[in-house]
């Protein structure tokens, strides 16, 4: 268990889906055409006329509970002690795509002319130096966010679960949402 | 799709010749233990399953996208499921090894011993590799249809190398239709498990994987069925080989986060 868990806040209320976060986040990790780190996902529910959407970017989670830590078969994921940023060595990725079935979430991503999955890694590097993830200093409207896990899960109006999101129980994500009203009741 | 489910054929591979072995394992273990007068298949047979394993895990490198690593795969052991099937299969295939060196030198003797030790292996790298596929990520997997599955495939595998071995007629038919069952019972498990998008996608594979592990029992019961058992021994793998790929399909298809 790390000392100290960073988490992400994803403000669902003031995200309009311009995939800036995407792109800082490709251009970050020279991550190619096909793997998306990062994801804005439009989710949509209700019934009328109390229907509802929002959107949510979503790349890794860094789970308290990590799934592809425990799965990898090279060991090439690691969860770092200081602040709890799951980190991916794609040197010692053999490229058996075990972490992509393992993830409820999506997060590692398969290139198959590196024959290796990456994933996001928090821009540990920008971090170690005191700076913020791309993705969170990219976001025109500062819908994403990064803070400790017990400061972000007691904002106000947070929640853990939304519609059509894994179960969080499968490995405590590290990542609290804003959503609208509707969605949060749905 | 078809690309995606091709680049599978590697896990098929692997996970057939680890069921196959298993089977033939038992088999000529229980023919060893009765002291079985067929001699010469119980050697043939047992002296194919080091082949058969040899070619799965060769063949299985080709699922990664860096085969010359693969070593890197034992370094979890025992946490991750995976090393812990690459680590079985490895002792697997070292006990056949001797098991059909055994068959060949100390007929009945050494080979009793290895016999067994081959088969709960066998059957332990059975039950590790279909925990492997019990992954959240692919909810599809995440069911008990999947070890049932790879369950009933080993019992028909074993059915049919006793039959090689010529052992008695009634025993491989027990096991044989304890291993159609479980395959059938597997399909109706995946099917009420399975998303409206992958249903139909499945549906025809589903009907064609039915109809193939049905077709040996029928033909093995009837009497005088013509061509029967030539025709049992190409539908049952076939279908076991159509309900492998439809299981590694149903994960593509079907809803990931």
């Amino acid at each position: 268990m790390s000392q100290r868990q960073i988490a992400f806040f994803v403000d669902a209320t003031r995200c309009v889906n311009c995939k800036t976060c995407e792109v800082a986040c490709k251009d970050a990790n020279d991550s190619g055409p096909v793997r998306r780190f990062r994801r804005v996902r439009t989710f949509e529910g209700g019934e009328f006329p109390n229907v509802f959407a929002f959107n949510l970017s979503v790349a890794c989670n860094h789970c308290e509970d990590p799934a592809c830590v425990r799965q990898c078969p090279a060991r090439a994921y690691s969860k770092r002690e200081s602040d709890g940023v799951v980190v991916q060595d794609p040197e010692k990725c053999i490229g058996c795509r075990y972490c992509t079935w393992v993830c409820p979430y999506g997060a590692p991503q398969y290139d198959e002319s590196e024959g290796r999955v990456r994933k996001c890694n928090l821009c540990v590097e920008e971090l170690d130096r005191g700076g913020s993830p791309a993705c969170v200093s990219s976001c025109p409207l500062r819908a994403i966010e990064i803070g400790d896990l017990d400061e972000v899960a007691s904002r106000p109006g947070t929640v853990m679960q939304v519609v059509n999101f894994p179960d969080p129980s499968l490995s405590r994500p590290s990542i609290r949402f804003r959503v609208p009203k509707e969605a949060r009741d749905a | 799709m078809l690309k995606h489910l091709f680049r599978e054929t590697p896990l098929v591979f692997l996970t057939l010749a680890i069921q196959l072995a298993t089977g033939m394992a038992i088999a000529t273990t229980v023919a060893a233990l009765e002291n079985q007068a067929a001699i010469q298949e119980v050697r043939l047979v047992g002296n194919f399953i080091f082949s058969i394993l040899v070619v799965g895990v060769s063949v299985s490198l080709l699922h990664l996208g860096r085969p010359l690593s693969a070593w890197r795969a034992l370094s979890n052991f025992p946490r991750s499921r995976l090393s812990l099937e690459i680590v079985l299969t490895s002792i697997f295939t070292v006990l056949s090894f001797f098991y059909g060196w055994a068959l060949l030198w100390h007929p009945y003797g050494l080979a009793k011993l290895l016999g067994i030790a081959s088969s709960l292996v066998g059957l332990a790298t059975v039950f590790v590799s279909g925990l492997v596929y019990r992954v959240e990520g692919r909810p599809i997997w995440n069911s008990n249809w999947i070890m049932l599955s790879f369950a009933g495939s080993t019992a028909c595998f074993c059915a049919m190398a006793m039959e090689a071995c010529r052992i008695h007629y009634k025993v491989a038919a027990i096991v044989l239709t304890g291993g159609v069952v479980m395959l059938i019972a597997s399909s109706a498990l995946f099917w009420f498990r399975a998303s409206d998008q992958v249903r139909r996608f499945s549906g025809p594979w589903l009907v064609a994987h039915l109809i193939s592990i049905g077709i040996f029992p029928v033909l093995l019961l009837t009497p005088n069925a013509p061509f029967g058992p030539l025709l049992a021994i190409i539908f049952l793998p076939v279908g076991i080989v159509l309900g492998r790929y439809l299981m590694l399909a149903a994960a593509e298809v079907g809803p990931k986060f």
